[in-house]
């Protein structure tokens, strides 16, 4: 790594934390909502987690989309795996946080509720994106086959958006993304954007590092496929030449 | 204050798994790089 380049992730990394403890702050003096009271600032965790891991889905969908058009692997496969782990992190955090608030406020940990259901969905789908990936050798077969996958994933999302809309769920409907103005308060909308930012760079620096670690992976792999073990050649023992 | 658990809860689980995670790829970069 170039130091031009650590610098940037350094600034990257600090950038995160600054506006994560901002967040964090907002968090906790925005209003109370009405109804529920303090349990609502779940929301500026729940919300942000769901919108990184929908985020690192389109990221992996679109790395995807160039592998299948044979684009370099080490560059778009190592982006498309490290982006769907980072999705997976923040949807499995999607749905803890929506079951640590749906017990004191539903009375349950978990509902056979459509925008439950379609998240859970969600995430089991990028659960087998990643196992397919371990369970290939070939870095090339593999790409290729976890891309179809990744492109054919994506749709879930705007299905898992539009669940609250399309079907009768417990789940409350849009908030922000919705067509006229966002129904919030604009104190508690600020907290919950920044948060948005904050869980966006916190993932985006995930995600580098998640990349390297693939990228130094892919170097390996395609080191060992050059000089396979079995075909090394040992050098003779020559002994000991006395001069 | 009845709610603060589940708020420490909710709160605690998404910044420990986020930092868990991180400290966590440190560590397999490091050794990824020492290999």
């Amino acid at each position: 790594m170039t130091p031009t380049a650590r610098r940037a992730r350094t600034g990257r990394d600090v950038a995160a934390v600054c506006v994560l403890a901002i967040g964090l702050v907002l968090a906790v003096t925005a209003p109370p909502d009405r109804l529920q009271g303090d349990l609502q600032r779940l929301m500026y965790v729940h919300v942000p987690a769901a919108w990184t891991g929908y985020l690192a889905f389109v990221v992996t969908a679109v790395a995807s989309v160039q592998i299948l058009r044979r684009r370099p692997l080490r560059q778009w496969d190592t982006l498309a795996e490290a982006s769907a782990t980072v999705g997976v992190l923040f949807t499995a955090l999607t749905l803890a946080t929506g079951s640590i608030w749906g017990r004191p406020v539903w009375g349950v940990w978990w509902t056979w509720d459509a925008r439950l259901v379609t998240t859970a969905l969600l995430l089991l789908v990028y659960l087998a994106y990643l196992a397919l990936r371990r369970g290939i050798d070939d870095p090339e077969v593999r790409a290729r086959r976890s891309a179809w996958l990744g492109v054919i994933a994506v749709v879930q999302l705007p299905i898992v958006h539009m669940s609250v809309v399309w079907w009768r769920t417990l789940h409350q409907p849009p908030t922000v993304l919705r067509p006229g103005d966002p129904s919030i308060d604009h104190a508690m909308l600020l907290a919950l954007l920044v948060n948005v930012l904050a869980f966006t760079l916190v993932a985006w620096s995930l995600l580098d590092r998640r990349r390297e670690l693939g990228v130094l992976r892919h170097d390996r792999e395609r080191d060992a496929v050059t000089i396979p073990a079995g075909l090394a050649v040992t050098a003779p023992d020559l002994g000991t030449i006395d001069v | 204050m009845s709610d603060l658990p589940w708020l420490l809860a909710g709160y605690g689980l998404t910044l420990g798994a986020i930092g868990g995670y991180a400290v966590g790829l440190r560590r397999r970069l490091r050794r990824e790089r020492d290999r």
